[in-house]
């Protein structure tokens, strides 16, 4: 009696682990890069192509970068956030395997809510920053650390609730 | 109105399996009348017909394109061609639900009917009840999270069509096919726990439900060997097999199920091991379930899955818990009183069949293993971790090899025990000769770098060559139990040898043509022809034509890049060169900047259509085993468990008295 | 997430032993934009990207652990469909062949019982 209990307390063992997965929170791949200084990078700027940008010009002050493109409906969702709350943090933007013609059209027709934008229509500086999917958005202290990524649109909620408190975090962190 | 009507004969099923589940309440005595025989198995019957009305109005809903049905309209189109849209019906999660509840009572009626007078009356009825509890649990899931039936005004004017990977002749009979295998597996669980529940088993009985466990199983591998031959030629990179978790779901009963076969063997023969039997049973059909939550909870993700919803997992789960909690705690409370008690030796057929078994079982849960682990790391926070091919390839290897070392010895061993000498007869003296000549072969050939592939077919060749000897040995009694198996046992040998070869000796390019270009491969020529654009009834797209040229002549080749514009969905139609010992695949790949270019997919792929081959002569030797009439006899003959022929041959093959009496075994037969 | 690609580019290497090489790296390497389909499978505009760097860095002469190294540094493990033996996964490959022996064992101790052998029996019906 005692052995053949066995299969019933590991089919028990089973389905509580498959209950649990069940309403784990959606996965959520960390970045491979957190904790490490943002790679090297040298890309032109989409608006004034004949300018390059370096990771060097990120060092000194607390950046977010954000990822996206025209082709990717989420961005276009994230865009009215962005646009309101890009004044209080330095925002630079990655236009990630896109059309710079596009890119250009819609960012006169949305507004502009960055101070730069880096272009990488064969997303070479996406996939250094282990970028797979758009929108996405980093968070960088000023010594260049990778501090958070977030992978999918920002809400106002997050914004307000994660990514300003960070950020504040952070631009203490650094002064003191 | 028709819906309506296909909606209530649901709830008018699930009423009819409620009562017939509620048998499991009615004590013995009531259980033995034959009017309680008798109206079991209408009720069987008539929920048949119901559910199969209900299916009937769903069909009418997609033939007539009625888009007030949500799920018409999701999955069907008008430019949709008529075949599709009635293959439709299970071409997502409420339909294929339905399609399981009409498998499931479609394979009770046949239980009922073929095994009426097979077994007990009492047994039968239990076995009903059982399949009553599954059946309720599925319509109950159906009618309360996935209504097939439900209804959307106003109806939208074009339905959204359905998903253009699954339109392909090779769909109208996989998912099918696949249910009546998954499906088909709650009969040997039935007959589980109603023999759990009786409290005794009889070798008899066993044998009379041997086709019932024939008959899924066989299912279940044309099932899966059909979902690989689509794959291979829908998915456009010539890969056959993914171990995608769904792939891996099919698998995994499978496995158990062939295991299930085995162990009935030792069980009728010997009447030893059946609590291993009712086990494997229970293992079979909860594998099918554990597969069916796997596709549809969303839980893990895959190309294959259906629908990403938590709270049906959850319902799934749960009825889950209900239905293998249930039988396993039975087993736990009175699996004792099926045991005998009575030992095996290691060397005997018993023995290491049972072997074979831990093989078959081990195997599917080294798989079961492996699909679940990342999201085990990832619910303990330990970051994450792909598990693929590459892992299931080398983990499952092993396994394999050993069933087709088994494979190799067991058909020469006999029942009760064997010694080692008599088993170095000259047979596998010879065997293992021919063996060690054909991997040092082959070995030589690949300069040891496929020794894997050496070891495989090293071992499945002297496999083949003894079931055909074990045919040639059964020439003058065959059975077509016997022949059943050794054709099995002979499919299952092509399969490994072309599955073996096809991986390891697949050349595959990707090079980018204009008009006129040319590429070789495998000593064939492959030049661009043609890029010509073309529209289909709900596509449009380009078509390249290909020749293909070596020292024999010519052949043309087209594969096609398709757009589906109701769902914005790409689709590559896989241009194929088949033969027995070689494919050639040509695939179109993407355009490069103005469509003058186009990257395209070449592949040689050697022995492959062995791996689909393999598949169907197994398919056919489970047909041929199932139809013996040793396990078509009626009740009265229970009590004789050896015919005239077992019995020659286990003489034949006990080499304990010498030679002699072999002689005289045969002859006797 | 729709998997469709823009333009396309050509990227096998010329080199035959390396292009061996390539197709079995990219068919353990997962592409992370599509559900559940190695780099090799998977027309993704980034998946091209990443096989032309591959193919560009096997013909540099990088080894095989350095272009897994590579997708590591930057995709983390859950890029690679072979997970490497390591503290996290030992449990993963040793588990098999754990398995086994419990079915050994469970299968001596309840049926072959070797101290009972002598009472082997008969027991046709």
């Amino acid at each position: 009696m005692q052995r053949s209990v066995l299969p019933l307390i590991a089919m028990s063992f089973l389905v509580l682990f498959l209950a649990v997965a069940l309403f784990r929170p959606s996965s959520h791949h960390d970045s491979a890069l957190i904790g490490k200084p943002i790679p090297k990078f040298a890309g032109t700027l989409l608006l004034k192509p004949d300018q390059t940008f370096t990771r060097q010009e990120l060092i000194g002050h607390v950046a977010v970068i954000n990822v996206w493109a025209t082709w990717c409906p989420n961005c276009r969702r994230e865009h009215a956030v962005l646009m309101k709350y890009a004044s209080r943090f330095p925002l630079y933007g990655l236009n990630w395997l896109d059309d710079e013609v596009k890119a250009r059209q819609w960012l006169q027709a949305l507004g502009n809510p960055y101070n730069v934008i880096i272009s990488d229509d064969d997303g070479t500086i996406g996939i250094d920053l282990g970028v797979s999917g758009a929108p996405e958005t980093f968070v960088i202290d000023a010594a260049g650390i990778v501090r958070e990524k977030y992978v999918g649109p920002l809400s106002d909620e997050q914004v307000e609730n994660e990514l300003l408190p960070l950020i504040r975090s952070l631009t203490a962190g650094a002064s003191s | 109105m028709i819906i309506e009507w296909g909606h209530l004969f649901l709830w008018m099923a699930a009423g009819l399996s409620a009562i017939q589940a509620a048998l499991v309440f009615i004590p013995t005595a009531v259980l033995e009348q034959g009017r309680v025989r008798s109206t079991t198995m209408r009720l069987v019957a008539v929920q048949s017909c119901l559910v199969l009305l209900s299916v009937l109005a769903l069909w009418y809903a997609f033939i007539t394109s009625d888009f007030t049905v949500l799920y018409v309209a999701d999955n069907s189109n008008t430019m949709l061609p008529l075949i599709y849209r009635i293959s439709a019906l299970w071409g997502a999660h409420e339909g294929s639900l339905l399609l399981w509840v009409l498998v499931l009572s479609l394979w009770s009626v046949l239980f009922s009917f073929g095994l009426r007078g097979r077994l007990p009356q009492v047994l039968l009825n239990r076995c009903l009840a059982v399949l009553g509890w599954v059946s309720l649990a599925f319509l109950l899931f159906m009618l309360f999270t996935s209504n097939p039936f439900a209804r959307q005004f106003p109806p939208p004017l074009q339905g959204r069509d359905l998903n253009p990977l699954l339109q392909d002749p090779g769909l109208a009979i996989h998912p099918p096919l696949l249910y009546m295998g998954y499906v088909g597996f709650a009969l040997p669980f039935a007959f589980a726990v109603a023999v759990l529940w009786q409290g005794e088993i009889k070798p008899a009985w066993v044998r009379s439900m041997r086709p019932w466990v024939l008959f899924p199983w066989m299912s279940l591998t044309l099932g899966i060997a059909l979902g690989s031959w689509w794959a291979y030629h829908e998915l456009g990179w010539g890969g056959w097999w993914f171990w995608d978790p769904v792939e891996n779901a099919s698998l995994m009963p499978w496995l158990v199920g062939t295991g299930l076969i085995h162990a009935m063997a030792v069980s009728e023969k010997r009447n030893m091991g059946h609590g291993w039997v009712v086990l494997l049973a229970i293992a079979a059909f909860a594998l099918s379930l554990l597969g069916t939550f796997l596709v549809r909870s969303g839980i893990i993700i895959s190309v294959h899955a259906f629908a990403n919803d938590p709270d049906r997992g959850i319902f799934i789960l749960a009825f889950f818990f209900v239905l293998i909690g249930g039988s396993l705690g039975l087993f736990a409370w009175r699996g004792s009183r099926l045991m005998t008690g009575f030992t095996m030796s290691w060397f005997s057929r018993e023995g290491l069949l049972l072997v074979n078994n831990l093989l078959l079982v081990v195997m599917a849960m080294t798989i079961l293993w492996g699909t679940l682990y990342p999201l085990s790391l990832e619910l303990l926070g330990l970051g994450q971790v792909s598990v693929g091919g590459p892992y299931f390839e080398k983990v499952t290897a092993p396994w394999a090899l050993a069933l087709l070392l088994m494979l190799m010895i067991i058909p020469f061993v006999s029942w009760k025990r064997q010694s080692w000498r008599s088993l170095m007869t000259r047979h596998m003296a010879l065997l293992g000769a021919i063996g060690f000549i054909v991997a040092g072969g082959l070995i030589w050939l690949w300069n040891w770098k496929m020794w894997l592939a050496g070891i495989a077919i090293a071992l499945a060749v002297p496999v083949l060559a003894s079931a055909l000897y074990d045919l040639w040995r059964h020439r003058k009694a065959p059975s077509r139990a016997i022949i059943g198996m050794t054709m099995a046992h002979i499919g299952f040998s092509v399969l490994i040898i072309g599955a073996v070869i096809a991986s390891g000796f697949k050349v595959e390019r990707e090079v980018s043509f204009s008009v006129g270009d040319s590429q070789t491969l495998g000593g064939h020529e492959f030049t661009l022809v043609d890029l010509e654009s073309i529209k289909g009834q709900n596509y449009d797209g380009v078509r390249a034509w290909f020749s293909m040229q070596d020292e024999h002549g010519e052949r043309m080749l087209s594969t096609e890049k398709r757009f589906y514009q109701a769902r914005s969905m790409g689709m590559t139609e896989a241009g194929i060169m088949m033969g027995w010992w070689r494919d050639f695949y040509v695939a179109l790949g993407e355009p490069i900047d103005d469509g003058q270019r186009w990257t395209v997919r070449l592949y040689s792929e050697p022995l492959v259509r062995w791996i689909w081959g393999g598949a169907v002569i197994m398919f056919l030797g489970g047909g041929m085993a199932a139809s013996d009439r040793r396990y078509w006899r009626s009740k009265q003959l229970e009590h004789e468990s050896f015919s005239n022929e077992e019995a020659s041959v286990t003489l034949a093959v006990t080499n304990v008295h010498g030679a002699a009496l072999a002689e005289s075994g045969e002859t006797r037969g | 997430m729709v998997c469709t690609a823009a333009s396309a580019r050509e990227y096998e290497p010329e080199d035959p032993l390396v292009r061996d090489r390539y197709y079995a790296l990219t068919h353990e390497l997962r592409c992370l934009v599509c559900q559940n389909q190695s780099l090799a499978e998977s027309e993704v505009d980034l998946a091209q990207e990443l096989k032309r760097q591959i193919a560009d860095m096997l013909e540099q002469g990088a080894t095989n652990e350095g272009v897994k190294q590579y997708m590591v540094d930057r995709y983390g493990a859950y890029v690679l469909y072979d997970p490497p033996f390591g503290p996290r996964t030992w449990l993963l490959w040793l588990a098999p062949a754990l398995f086994f022996v419990f079915g050994l064992w469970l299968l001596w101790s309840v049926v072959m019982r070797p101290a009972r052998t002598g009472e082997h029996q008969d027991n046709e019906t």
